[in-house]
Formats: structure tokens, C-alpha cells, sequence
């Protein structure tokens, strides 16, 4: 079997199993249940029930008097009011909070984590400086392969160790 | 998880001082480390397609999550290797993707988090989630920072083993 045919079963291969581990990780809401351990329960991002009403959530705070905050959950995304935070938090932020869901449908947070929304444009632009570095790096220390069959490193590259 | 940036700086480090120790992870293979680094944040695609938009559009359970355990990032790891790599250069870009993506987890596992906890990167083996010393957020300025300075000592390295 050529070496081609071999890769292309190789790969294959390997995007199915990926795809399938996506596809099962959306198909497991049973663990929530019992420890909520999987960071996103399927078809909800950022969110984590872990045992009766406790949570842990990503929330977005759009108001500030009262504190509340945009969440999605598995019924979707909604505003909630969260207690236990106010004062702390300002319109814009994003915090991550461990806590319990109230009967009328409140969050009261017992550990926060602010994420100030200037440092997340902060994250964002330093990361992209860090993708164009190794972008940078990747076009100039690495070539098309004599053989044709994929990348390998430039031989000889002397350059500036940047 | 930390910024990219702090990622980056982390696998430059640890490239170069592989290739202080071993021959053949030079200049490339550092960078290659580089790239490892970046993979497990393949899931910050959710960010732009939501597992819950992907889903509905698609008609299928879906989540990005495995895309940051371990047995997803090798996967990637691997593809990467299958796909981008040349014969030549197969096994050593899996081995140097590999200790880049791996680094990256190491440094995931040290966030702070609501619940003192990491993620679950060993799902779907187990879904323990083990315990975070929660030394920085993902937001912190200063691990860059650090991580900056340990790089540029490691360039200056770099140039003088280069020079000798």
C-alpha cells in the first residue's frame, strides 16, 4: 500500500476519532449529575452544575443595580440576578462564579473571579502577537520537503533566534 | 488558561533548552514546540462557534471540550503530525508538538478557578478534575511578563552557545 494511501488512512483515521470524541462529550449529561466534572455540559458553554442547585458559571454582568448577569445554561442563555457581589463588579466584566442557584431563581456567589474587561482585550491582542510570532517562526524555519510530502525544517538557518 | 503569549514563551524556553541537549531539536524543532503549544487552544473556537450554535446547525450532540483533555490533544497532536509533517520529519515534529502541547496543559493546571479545580483532562478515561494551586488567572499580566524575561535570558543563551 503506497505511502499516500497509508497517510490518508492515518488522518483518516485519526479526524474520525476526533469527531467522535466531540460528538460523545455532547452526549453525556449524566456526569453533570453526579460531580458536574465536564466543563460544558453538553450544548452549554461555560457552565457546571455540580450537585443540587450549586453552580459554577461564567457570567457577563450587563447591569450593576442590581448585579445582573448574562449566563447560559442548558435551557439557554438568561439574565440572573446575582447576589453577593455588589459593588465589586462593573457593566462590561465577566466573572466566573461558584455558588448556588436561590428558589427564586437568583445566584447567590459564594467565590468569584473577576476578569476586568480591559484585561480581556489585553489577553486577546498579546495572544494574537504570540499566533504572528509563531507564524513568523514556522514560515521561516520550516519548507515544502524535496520529496513533496509535507513540511520539514529548513537546513542551515542561521537566523536571529527570535 | 493563560494568554497564548505566555504559552509561546514557556515552549520557546523549553525548545531551546532541549536543543541545548539534544542535537537534532534545533532552530525548527523549537519552533515546532512553539506550535504544540498553541494546539490545545483550538478550543477557544467556541468562542466563535459556540458548541451550542455548532449542534443545532448540525443536528448532532456536540462540544468543543475535547479539543483540551489529553487524549484530544494528542489527537491533534497527531493529526498535525500526519498532515503538515514530512516523512523525514514526522517523528521528531510529533515528538516536539507533543512536549509543547503538553506544557501548555502543565500551565492550565495551575490556574485559579472558582472551584479550585482544573479542567477535566483526562476525560473521557476519568472525569476527575484535579486540584489547581490557582497561582494566576488568564487575564494576569504578570506571568507573560515572567515569561518574557525567562525567554529572552534563554535567547541570550541561545547566541552565546552559537557563537562558541
Amino acid at each position: 500500500m503506497g505511502e499516500t494511501v497509508r497517510r490518508s488512512i492515518l488522518i483518516g483515521l485519526l479526524l474520525t476519532a476526533q469527531a467522535g470524541l466531540i460528538v460523545y462529550a455532547g452526549t453525556t449529561p449524566g456526569a453533570i449529575r453526579e460531580g458536574g466534572l465536564l466543563e460544558e455540559v453538553p450544548g452549554v458553554q461555560e457552565y457546571e452544575l455540580l450537585a443540587d442547585d450549586e453552580l459554577a458559571v461564567q457570567a457577563d454582568i450587563v447591569g450593576i443595580e442590581p448585579v445582573v448577569g448574562r449566563i447560559t445554561t442548558p435551557a439557554g442563555r438568561e439574565r440572573v440576578r446575582i447576589r453577593g457581589v455588589d459593588g465589586s463588579v462593573a457593566a462590561g466584566d465577566r466573572i466566573r462564579l461558584y455558588g448556588e442557584r436561590q428558589a427564586d431563581g437568583t445566584i447567590q456567589a459564594s467565590s468569584v473571579i473577576l476578569v476586568a474587561s480591559e484585561r480581556l482585550w489585553f489577553t486577546y491582542a498579546i495572544s494574537a502577537i504570540a499566533v504572528c510570532w509563531v507564524a513568523y517562526r514556522v514560515v521561516r524555519g520550516w519548507h515544502l520537503a524535496p520529496t513533496g510530502d509535507g513540511l520539514s525544517p529548513k537546513g542551515g538557518d542561521e537566523g536571529s533566534d527570535a | 488558561m493563560p494568554d497564548l503569549l505566555t504559552h509561546t514563551l514557556v515552549a520557546f524556553t523549553l525548545g531551546s533548552a532541549l536543543s541545548w541537549r539534544i542535537g537534532w531539536v534545533e532552530r525548527p524543532y523549537v519552533t515546532a514546540v512553539m506550535v504544540g503549544a498553541i494546539l490545545p487552544d483550538l478550543v477557544k473556537i467556541k468562542l466563535l462557534l459556540p458548541s451550542v450554535e455548532v449542534a443545532a446547525t448540525l443536528g448532532l450532540p456536540f462540544s468543543w471540550l475535547p479539543l483540551h483533555t489529553l487524549l484530544g490533544v494528542m489527537l491533534s497532536v497527531a493529526t498535525v503530525g500526519a498532515v503538515v509533517a514530512s516523512r523525514a520529519a514526522r517523528r521528531r515534529t510529533l515528538v516536539t508538538v507533543g512536549a509543547g502541547a503538553l506544557s501548555h496543559l502543565i500551565l492550565d493546571g495551575l490556574l485559579r478557578t472558582p472551584t479550585g479545580r482544573g479542567g477535566p483532562i483526562f476525560w473521557p478515561i476519568t472525569e476527575y478534575q484535579p486540584p489547581t494551586p490557582g497561582l494566576y488567572l488568564s487575564t494576569d499580566p504578570w506571568p507573560a511578563a515572567l515569561c518574557l524575561c525567562l525567554a529572552v535570558a534563554t535567547a541570550m543563551v541561545n547566541r552565546r552557545l552559537l557563537a562558541d
